[in-house]
C-alpha cells in the first residue's frame, strides 16, 4: 500500500490558473479597474482627502463584515447588525443624558451590543432555531426597542473626547481605520 | 394525525387574534364595528396576498426577499404608464402588472434553479436591482394622484358588496391558493420538495423548476400587488412599501410555515398577516404609539419561532431522524 502518498497534503493546489480563478484576485481586479475608471472620471478621486474620505465610508462596514464573515462560514447569518448599531447608540444617548463620562458610555455600547448577539446566540444555539428567522425577529425587535424609548427624537451633544475614536486622525488615518485593520490581523 | 395538528396549531393563532380584537373591543367599542373590521381586513389586504406568494416559496425551502422591490417596480411601471395612457381599461392594467411581476419572479427563479444561487443571495440582489431600475426609470421623480385616472385609482376602492375590490382580490387569492395547494399536482411538489428534495427527485419531480414556479408565483403576486398599492395610496415613488418583505416574512413566520421548507398552510398564511395587520391597526386606537408596533411585531416573531421549533420537535413529522454529527 502507498499509503505515503495517499497522505493530506500540506497545502492545497494553488496553480497560477486557479489563482487567477481565485474570487479574492477577481475582487481586487474590480476594485482596481473601478479605481482607474474613476480617476479617470473625475479630478478630486485621487487626491488624498477623497481616498481618505472613502476609506473612511466602508470601515465600519469592513469592521462588521469580518464578523459576518465567520457567522456566514459557520452557515449562519445575522440581520439584526444594523438594528443592534441602532440600540447601542440609543442606550449610549440615554447614558449620556444621565450623565455619563466616555468610559461608561463605551462600555454601554459594547455591552448592549454584546447583550444582544448573546440573545441571538441563545435562540439559535440553546434553542436551534434557524438563524435568518430569529436575526429577521430580533432586527425589528431591537428597532423596535430604540423606536420606543427615542420616538421621532434624537440625542446630541456628546462629549468631545467620545468622538475620538471616528474623527481624530492617527498617521494621516482615522483611529476607526487603524481598529479595521488591527480586526484583519 | 399531521393535518389535526395544524388544524389546531391555526385554531390558537386565530384564537390569540380574537382575544386580541376583544381585548381592543373591551375598551374601544368602536374598533368591533363591523365597518372598522373591514378597514382592517381591507388594510391587511396587500400582506395577505404577498404571505400567501411566500408561503410557496418559503416551502420549497427558499426565500423570496425581492418582493417589496417587485412590487414598487411594477406599480412605478404601471403608473407611469398610466400617466401616459390615460385611457388604457383597467383589465389590461392588471394583466401588465401581473406579467410584470411574474417576468421578475421568473429571473429569481431561473437564477435559482439554473445557477443554483443560493436564493436568499438572489433575492437580496434582486431586491436592489428592482430599486435600482424604479429610480432609473423615474428619474426619482413621484408619479403622484392628479397624474393617475380616475379609473385607475378606483378600481381598489371600489365596493362590491360592502366590501373594497382590494378585500375581494385577496380572498379570491386565498381561494385559489386553498385549491392549488390541495387539489393540484404542483401543489403537492411544493411541500415534496420543501420536506425532503432528494425524495422528491426520486418520484420524478424536477426540484429547480418547483421551486422556480414558487418563485414565478410570488412575483406574480407582487406584481398584482404592485399596481393595488400604487392606485391606493395614489402615489408611487422609489421607497414604496420599504422593508415590506420583512413583515411578509413574518407573516409567513408566525403563520407557521417552518423556513426550513415542507410544513406550512393557507391559513396559516393568511392568519399570520392578519395578527399582524390587527396589531399594526388596534395600537393606535388603545393609545399606544404607533413606535411600539415594530418591537411588538418583532417579538411576535421571536416568540412564534420559539413556538413552532418546540411544536414541530414532538409532532413526529420527522420519519428519519435528521443525522446529528456528534452523536
Amino acid at each position: 500500500m502507498n499509503l505515503k502518498t495517499r497522505s493530506l497534503p500540506d497545502r492545497l493546489n494553488s496553480s497560477r490558473s486557479q489563482v487567477f480563478k481565485n474570487w479574492e484576485t477577481l475582487l481586487f481586479a474590480v476594485a482596481v479597474s473601478i479605481f482607474v475608471v474613476n480617476s479617470f472620471a473625475s479630478p478630486y478621486f485621487l487626491d488624498a482627502w477623497g481616498l481618505s474620505d472613502a476609506t473612511f465610508n466602508f470601515t465600519e462596514k469592513a469592521m462588521i463584515a469580518f464578523a459576518m464573515a465567520l457567522l456566514i462560514i459557520t452557515g449562519e447569518i445575522d440581520l439584526s447588525v444594523a438594528s443592534i448599531i441602532a440600540l447601542a447608540s440609543t442606550a449610549m444617548g440615554a447614558g449620556l443624558q444621565l450623565g455619563l463620562g466616555t468610559p461608561e458610555l463605551v462600555f454601554i455600547g459594547l455591552a448592549v451590543g454584546l447583550l444582544c448577539g448573546a440573545f441571538n446566540a441563545v435562540l439559535v444555539t440553546v434553542l436551534g432555531l434557524p438563524s435568518i428567522v430569529v436575526t429577521i425577529g430580533t432586527m425589528s425587535l431591537f428597532r423596535g426597542i430604540s423606536y420606543i424609548v427615542l420616538g421621532d427624537q434624537a440625542y446630541r451633544g456628546y462629549p468631545p473626547d467620545f468622538a475620538f475614536f471616528a474623527r481624530v486622525m492617527c498617521f494621516g488615518y482615522l483611529v476607526l481605520n487603524w481598529c479595521c485593520l488591527l480586526c484583519w490581523h | 394525525m399531521i393535518k389535526r395538528f395544524l388544524i389546531a396549531r391555526e385554531t390558537l393563532l386565530l384564537g390569540v387574534i380574537l382575544v386580541l380584537i376583544a381585548l381592543v373591543a373591551s375598551r374601544f367599542p368602536g374598533f368591533v364595528a363591523a365597518g372598522n373590521l373591514v378597514n382592517v381586513f381591507n388594510d391587511t389586504a396587500p400582506l395577505i396576498i404577498l404571505a400567501l406568494g411566500q408561503m410557496v416559496v418559503i416551502v420549497t425551502r427558499c426565500i423570496d426577499l425581492s418582493v417589496a422591490g417587485n412590487l414598487a417596480l411594477t406599480g412605478m411601471a404601471v403608473a407611469m404608464l398610466n400617466s401616459v395612457a390615460p385611457g388604457l381599461p383597467i383589465p389590461i392594467i392588471l394583466t401588465i402588472s401581473i406579467v410584470l411581476g411574474a417576468g421578475m419572479g421568473l429571473m429569481n427563479g431561473l437564477l435559482v434553479w439554473k445557477l443554483e444561487i443560493p436564493p436568499i443571495v438572489v433575492t437580496l440582489g434582486t431586491m436592489t436591482i428592482f430599486r435600482g431600475i424604479i429610480f432609473l426609470i423615474s428619474d426619482g421623480k413621484w408619479v403622484n394622484a392628479h397624474e393617475m385616472s380616475a379609473s385607475f385609482t378606483g378600481f381598489p376602492r371600489a365596493e362590491i358588496m360592502g366590501l373594497p375590490v382590494m378585500s375581494w382580490i385577496a380572498i379570491g387569492v386565498s381561494l385559489l391558493f386553498l385549491l392549488l395547494i390541495t387539489r393540484t399536482s404542483l401543489g403537492r411538489a411544493f411541500f415534496a420538495v420543501g420536506g425532503n428534495p432528494h425524495a422528491a427527485v426520486y418520484t420524478g419531480i424536477n426540484v429547480g423548476k418547483t421551486q422556480c414556479a414558487a418563485f414565478v408565483i410570488s412575483g406574480a403576486l407582487a406584481g398584482l400587488v404592485g399596481y393595488l398599492w400604487v392606485a391606493r395610496y395614489a402615489v408611487a415613488y422609489v421607497d414604496i412599501a420599504g422593508g415590506f418583505e420583512l413583515e411578509v416574512v413574518a407573516a409567513c413566520v408566525i403563520g407557521g410555515i417552518s423556513i426550513a421548507g415542507g410544513l406550512g398552510s393557507v391559513g396559516g398564511a393568511v392568519l399570520g398577516a392578519l395578527f399582524l395587520g390587527v396589531v399594526k391597526n388596534a395600537l393606535p386606537v388603545v393609545h399606544i404609539s404607533p413606535f411600539w408596533q415594530l418591537a411588538i411585531s418583532g417579538a411576535a416573531i421571536v416568540i412564534a419561532v420559539t413556538f413552532n421549533a418546540r411544536s414541530n420537535r414532538s409532532s413526529g413529522r420527522v420519519i428519519l431522524k435528521p443525522v446529528r454529527p456528534n452523536s
